[in-house]
């Protein structure tokens, strides 16, 4: 009796809280009817090994508790795609936000150190996606619990709207790379509604004083560009309107890269003591812009025989 | 194929019909024991971990009724088949048949 009592206290500690005297109480029964069906109807007779024999049967404690009361899972079977899914969406736009504030402390910085940048992406990742996953898994155990989203998931769909078999798709890697530029273009742009004055002080570059010009322009082709990204990110299948305006965008980047190495630097050298750097820079940031035209282009005569193609 | 997948396509196999055995065993009250003595003397072979919680679960499903009794010094709770468990009983033993039927004509 001794053995079928610390039995039962061990299935209990497993069990929750609201179900323990009525699931013990039953398999008490049960576990007595066992033995007295081995002990020709006598349990108080039953020696250990016939007790032990019947328990290992009955199974672990452990086991026993979780057939009794079995755990819901935090994610159903049905529901994991949709969650990996979901996760593995948002993880990007979690590397994303990381990289952008890596690199917003980088701009802060005196001096680049690659350690501590990459210290701050991975920091930054980490310290996000904890309570991000305990979100997305609260989330779906909630709306599962509830059963909305297999109402959600048995949504109506139509066979005649799935795309074509040879439909051409753009790819993730390059939307979510030029979502990252643009918005690091954008808060490089306007630091000086972020960067406390004394830290932008000490910057060894600078914007000139044509930027002043330059900005409104530059941020909405930005702020353009960075809209198509986020579609493209949602939306992956090419059509011919979506393409040509992704070309289109190109054609502008490309005449604004050979505008622009016609005229002065918008970057510049700002702390005196550094200034002998300039001619090195103004020549690099020459360089750059053909450099950029020119990769720009190829990716535009790739993206025009796509195109055709549609 | 090795015996362990061999099991677990049996033990799929054997899930549902279970249930089914289960409810069809308990048109007359029975306690855990006599249940599962009930079905291995039927031929149906199945262990107290899965039958006891299964009982429970499907009384909790509304399909069997349950009351403790006392006798003999000791208590013992009695399932039997609801009114709503008998029309389910029906329902899946209708459907049951169709497939034994269908599955001989492939088999």
């Amino acid at each position: 009796m001794d053995m079928i009592n610390r039995y039962l206290k061990a299935v209990e500690r497993e069990l929750p809280e609201d179900k323990k005297v009525d699931i013990i109480r039953e398999l008490r029964a049960n576990l007595l009817d066992e033995i007295e069906a081995k002990t020709s109807g006598n349990p108080s007779q039953a020696d250990n090994k016939t007790v032990a024999k019947i328990l290992i049967e009955n199974g672990h404690p452990q086991t026993t508790a979780l057939q009794y009361a079995p755990l819901s899972p935090l994610v159903a079977s049905d529901d994991m795609p949709l969650y990996k899914r979901v996760i593995s969406h948002s993880a990007m736009v979690l590397f994303l936000f990381s990289l952008l504030m890596g690199s917003t402390h980088l701009v802060e910085q005196q001096s680049i150190n690659v350690f501590s940048f990459l210290y701050q992406i991975v920091g930054n990742f980490v310290s996000l996606a904890a309570p991000l996953l305990i979100a997305v898994t609260w989330a779906f155990y909630y709306l599962g619990k509830h059963g909305q989203l297999s109402q959600w998931q048995s949504k109506k769909w139509s066979p005649y709207e799935l795309p074509a078999e040879d439909v051409e798709m753009n790819s993730r890697s390059d939307s979510i790379s030029e979502v990252i530029t643009n918005v690091f273009g954008l808060l490089i742009m306007w630091t000086p509604l972020w960067m406390a004055p004394e830290v932008a002080n000490k910057l060894i570059l600078g914007f000139s004083s044509d930027m002043e010009h330059w900005r409104i322009i530059l941020t909405v082709v930005a702020a353009i560009s960075l809209a198509g990204a986020v579609y493209r990110l949602f939306f992956r299948y090419w059509t011919k309107l979506t393409l040509g305006a992704y070309i289109l965008e190109y054609f502008v980047y490309i005449a604004g890269m050979l505008y622009l190495s016609t005229q002065p630097q918008l970057i510049v050298i700002t702390n005196s003591q550094a200034s002998d750097l300039t001619p090195i820079l103004a020549s690099i940031l020459d360089y750059a812009w053909y450099i950029g035209a020119i990769i720009l282009t190829l990716l535009v005569i790739k993206y025009i025989k796509q195109w055709r193609r549609l | 194929m090795d015996e362990k997948r061999l099991n677990k396509l049996r033990l799929e196999l054997r899930r549902g019909v279970l249930i089914l055995a289960v409810l069809g065993a308990s048109k007359t009250p029975q306690y855990g024991y006599s249940l599962r003595k009930h079905l291995i003397d039927s031929g149906i072979d199945i262990d107290e971990g899965t039958l006891y919680p299964l009982i429970r679960r499907l009384a909790e499903q509304g399909l069997l009724d349950s009351e403790w009794k006392h006798a003999e010094g000791r208590e013992r709770r009695y399932y039997q088949l609801s009114e709503v468990g008998s029309q389910v009983l029906e329902q899946l033993s209708a459907d049951w048949r169709n497939m034994n039927s269908s599955l001989h004509t492939i088999l």
